[in-house]
């Protein structure tokens, strides 16, 4: 390619979802990219693009990753043929492990009431308990493998401004068929309440929900009915579930599809541009954009505050998950 | 006591078990922790109003902000 291609800033440290040939062109997109590029493409490239990230450890991912690992160990340990209670008491271990600081001999400590090593621990149990009968079974592949924790990619019919195709991936935390059809799960943890209709109204339309339902149906080659989403409120005295249904047609997925077209056709433009637009009517959402301070300082003096506010880490969504 | 493989956690209070080297536990520490937040839950949900209380909280914005950070495909 000739030097004119825009390029990502020095120091950037290479991520595989993107080309090579065009920086700043992600060909792979996970649900945590498309939502960002969509919700501000200024703020996707400052935090996947070029990886900022507030500093400071973030308790949600951190909790969500633990929460999730635990309940695989669980399903696995499950489908190896282990007791429930055998199960439960591996998995407790294990997440204690995982929580412990080897270095200074102590818990991990993430100064957050809500979610904590307790917290965690308790969730874990709560949850296995709640669903200890679960109507819900677990899918198995041919080889035998259970369908728990599955990293999936699928090349879409969208082209990238290379003459490639884009790709979907992500991660479903499992597939099991209850009543006699099939269902995408994902576990989603809230401080916020989880009762009343507008929790799982949120659902649909939802663009993770939408990408794991097609990759069920796309990847796998299963008529899954949509997803299942077990849901826990983590406060401090307690941990409580609700589990909902959001289910797709086909229309619904042709609907959801054909909206990617636009996506692409700017994720081309804004990589060829070199050049990423604000998007300042969501600059307020969520208790405010953590570039809010950044965006709102002149060009040329963005960089010292980058520096000084942020960190940098890489999300690449084709790095694949494995067995735990 | 802590750090000690042969020690057991204390059904009473838990503060041990958050506090002891999970990799010098034995099986009946851990078997301990499970029970008593098995019991925990049960325990709970024995109180309804209780439960209905709690869950009626209100979240204040600053909480409405984990929903972008939460929401990362996990």
């Amino acid at each position: 390619m000739t030097a004119s291609v825009p390029s990502v800033p020095a120091g950037t440290v290479r991520n595989s979802s993107f080309a090579p040939e065009m920086p700043l062109l992600q060909v792979a997109w996970d649900n945590h990219s498309m939502n960002m590029f969509k919700e501000c493409p200024r703020k996707y490239y400052l935090m996947i693009i070029c990886g900022y990230v507030p500093r400071g450890t973030s308790v949600h991912l951190a909790f969500g990753i633990l929460y999730h690992e635990a309940l695989e160990r669980y399903d696995r340990l499950r489908s190896r043929g282990f007791s429930h209670h055998d199960a439960v008491v591996s998995t407790v271990w294990q997440t204690l492990k995982d929580t412990w600081n080897k270095t200074l001999n102590r818990p991990l400590d993430w100064g957050d009431k809500n979610k904590n090593r307790y917290t965690l621990v308790r969730t874990i149990v709560w949850y296995l308990e709640q669903f200890k009968d679960d109507p819900l079974e677990l899918c198995v592949l041919a080889d035998g493998s259970p369908m728990v924790e599955l990293s999936f990619r699928f090349q879409t019919t969208y082209t990238t401004a290379l003459g490639g195709n884009f790709l979907l991936c992500g991660h479903i935390d499992k597939i099991g068929t209850m009543g006699g059809l099939h269902w995408v799960v994902d576990r989603k943890t809230s401080k916020n309440s989880i009762d009343g209709d507008l929790f799982f109204a949120q659902f649909s339309p939802h663009n993770q929900m939408s990408t794991y339902d097609y990759a069920g149906q796309v990847v796998w080659n299963m008529q899954t009915s949509g997803i299942i989403v077990d849901a826990a409120q983590i406060m401090v005295n307690f941990s409580h579930f609700r589990r909902g249904f959001t289910q797709r047609t086909n229309s619904q997925r042709e609907d959801w599809y054909k909206n990617l077209e636009g996506y692409f056709y700017l994720i081309n433009k804004y990589a060829h541009d070199g050049y990423y637009p604000m998007n300042e009517a969501s600059c307020g959402n969520y208790g405010g954009c953590p570039f809010r301070g950044v965006c709102g300082k002149p060009p040329e003096d963005r960089e010292v505050w980058l520096a000084s506010a942020f960190h940098k880490r890489i999300w690449d969504p084709l790095v694949i998950r494995g067995d735990i | 006591m802590i750090n000690s493989p042969l020690s057991t956690v204390d059904p009473a209070s838990l503060d041990l078990a958050w506090s002891k080297d999970p990799n010098l536990m034995v099986v009946a520490d851990v078997e301990l922790v499970v029970d008593k937040l098995q019991r925990d839950r049960l325990t709970f949900l024995a109180n309804p109003e209780a439960v209905k209380k709690q869950r009626s909280k209100k979240t204040s914005a600053a909480d409405a902000n984990v929903n972008s950070i939460e929401d990362l495909g996990l």
